[in-house]
């Protein structure tokens, strides 16, 4: 159950509670969930159980850094060169992931004390602006109760004390008390807001009925208006009944600009979008933790006859109960109740909708009386919201420097407190580049476009397909079947081996045609001019420090006296196994 | 929310829930190994 645990705890997070709902809103509800489930199918679970049985593949010959395992799994020293990608991801993502944490810590402590109340988004924007230095760089370091250093320091402290602790005594000790925690904490936020109803009776068109249709229904009916500055149409409602229908018309009539249309979303026009399976098959990705080396990386820990079919199946399907069962019934329709859909247009991206939209949320909460005391509800459900959010990050970041770890500890044949103590060296001058380049959040953007999201797609794809065209499915997958209690369907080992490397090949490249240029329209991406068209020094500096912890890993394989031969049962490792 | 919405909903809730629960009763009776052996479901060793 540990590992479980520990795998199911870096999965969750903030993704689950924002990044999930956000995308489903804007992607047409019902019609983004059916290809969710199809991308879970035919791709998370392949590429899970095809991480864990890398992993434990690996960890038989006594690797359990990702360069190794990848080696182990194409049989050839080329692989370690590759698996640095498996480095670098998870490191820089453990650069930003601390801060963000720092930041739910922040909201849900202020929340508690009742230092929140915000009436409105320029409220909140000013708040979130203020703490994270969006203004200027170097101005996120304020270690007052709203700014953000104090929480900063409290959440690296504590990483690096679990993380210090051991997997078993640190990670997997956490995460068994954090998960349920976060679970309960879920529960009773999801009930809160199932039960909200209409929360401003002076605003009946706003209530949670409302609020679970935007988010699930799968043909809708929507008005929408252009925003000039973004180029992009606006939900401002969702149309139901035939009143509302007839009002919107009205307004569509009354506007000689064309600046409202209606636009009515069936569930086949959303599903002929090639937009909607990237969004729901990335989404997968990244909620799963694929191809973050994390889940390899603790695999390889697990013995031949330790089960990893059921626990791999378990973890994901824990992820998936927390993101949709409770992701789906909490910020979204909260959001629509309070607020409307107009309310939230345009803030379905996942910083807009966890510090602005949904602090708004809560705020709105009130207070209650309970037997002469008020009681304020803001402060409690504000605060539980944001304590689930800083648990779900905190399972995370704990897990997202793992890799990093087990490669210092393997290559450079050090014991794992000194590696940590390495690790901890470079994490602070990543963090540092991260919270001190603050402005407009470019060093964070830029490490989380590149490392967060440019790279996942690309050592996912490369994993799967090493695994199904090098190793062999049929290896692989019978390999993964010893000793575990469940055994993998043969109809898992077809997709495995085809479907699952097109499908992640085809949607890779059509993110990149997406999001290198502006929707494939040969104008770069933003990321992309940063750094070639219109060099920016501070998405240069994020840039390189990605780029740094890959030159590092290199230097660090090269100089290591570890030595492989992939020949057939000659290779050795220090006397501890060998490549066949 | 419309029928459709609801459907979804329900399905992709009943889908989520049945695999974790299903999973978790499979996790927690699977037979324990036998003493002797030395490794463990924990990730330490």
């Amino acid at each position: 159950m540990g590992v479980i645990l520990a795998v199911a705890g870096s999965a969750v997070g903030l993704g689950n509670f924002l990044r999930f709902p956000g995308q489903v809103a804007e992607h047409g509800g019902g019609a983004f969930m059916i290809a969710y489930f199809i991308g879970f199918i035919l791709v998370g679970i392949p590429i899970c159980w095809a991480e864990w049985a890398m992993g434990r593949r690996a960890g038989r010959y006594g690797f359990n850094s990702y360069p190794s395992i990848l080696a182990v799994i194409v049989r050839h020293r080329w692989g370690k060169y590759v698996g640095i990608l498996g480095i670098m991801i998870p490191t820089t993502i453990f650069f930003y992931y601390v801060y963000i944490e720092a930041w739910c810590l922040n909201y849900a402590v202020n929340f508690m004390l009742g230092r929140i109340d915000f009436q409105s988004i320029a409220d909140a924007g000013g708040y979130f602006n203020h703490l994270v230095g969006m203004q200027q760089n170097g101005s996120a370091f304020d270690f007052g109760l709203d700014g953000a250093g104090v929480y900063l320091l409290f959440v690296v402290v504590v990483n690096f004390y679990l993380i210090y602790r051991g997997i078993s005594k640190g990670i997997e000790w956490f995460c068994k008390c954090a998960m349920p925690l976060l679970i309960l904490l879920g529960v009773i936020i999801a009930i809160k807001v199932m039960t909200l109803g209409t929360p401003d009776p002076a605003q009946p068109g706003n209530n949670i009925e409302k609020g679970m249709g935007f988010m699930w229904n799968p043909n809708k009916t929507h008005l929408e208006k252009w925003n000039p500055e973004s180029e992009k149409w606006y939900t401002v409602d969702m149309l139901v009944g035939e009143a509302s229908l007839a009002e919107a018309e009205a307004i569509v009539a009354a506007d000689p600009d064309g600046q409202y249309r209606i636009e009515e979303i069936t569930l086949w026009n959303r599903l002929q979008s090639p937009q909607l399976w990237l969004a729901a098959v990335g989404q997968i990705l990244f909620s799963l933790s694929i191809g973050l080396g994390v889940i390899a990386t603790y695999a390889s820990y697990l013995r031949k006859r330790d089960d990893i079919n059921l626990s791999s199946l378990t973890a994901a399907s824990a992820n998936e109960v927390c993101e949709v069962t409770i992701g789906g019934m909490i910020t979204i329709p909260a959001a629509v109740a309070f607020l409307g859909v107009a309310g939230i247009a345009g803030m379905t991206s996942t910083f807009a909708l966890g510090f602005f939209v949904i602090p708004m949320v809560f705020a709105s909460m009130g207070t209650v009386e309970v037997m002469g005391m008020t009681i304020s509800l803001a402060s409690i459900f504000g605060s539980a919201f944001f304590y689930l959010l800083f648990l779900a990050a905190i399972t995370s970041s704990i897990s997202v420097l793992q890799p990093s770890i087990s490669f210092v500890e393997e290559y450079l044949m050090v014991g794992r407190k000194r590696s940590v103590t390495i690790m901890s060296v470079i994490a602070a001058i990543g963090i540092f580049v991260v919270v001190y380049f603050s402005e407009n959040l470019l060093a964070l953007d830029t490490m989380d476009f590149w490392a967060g999201t440019f790279l996942i797609f690309v050592i996912a794809t490369i994993e799967i397909t090493a695994f199904g065209w090098v190793l062999g499915v049929k290896e692989g997958f019978d390999d993964a079947n010893q000793g575990s209690a469940i055994r993998i369907p043969t109809v898992f080992y077809w997709l495995a081996k085809y479907v699952t490397p097109l499908v992640m090949i085809t949607i890779f490249l059509f993110w990149v045609r997406d999001n290198l240029w502006v929707g494939g329209s040969g104008e770069p991406s933003a990321y992309v001019k940063n750094l070639f068209y219109e060099p920016n020094a501070v998405a240069w500096i994020a840039f390189g420090t990605i780029l740094l912890i890959g030159i590092l890993s290199f230097v660090v394989i090269r100089i290591s006296p570890l030595t492989y031969s992939f020949k057939k049962t000659s290779s050795t490792k220090s006397g501890k196994g060998d490549v066949s | 929310m419309t029928i459709g919405g609801w459907i979804i909903f329900v399905l992709s809730n009943l889908f989520v829930l049945t695999l974790c629960v299903c999973c978790l009763y499979k996790v927690v009776t699977v037979p324990e190994r036998p003493d002797d052996a030395p490794e463990s479901d924990s990730l330490d060793h």
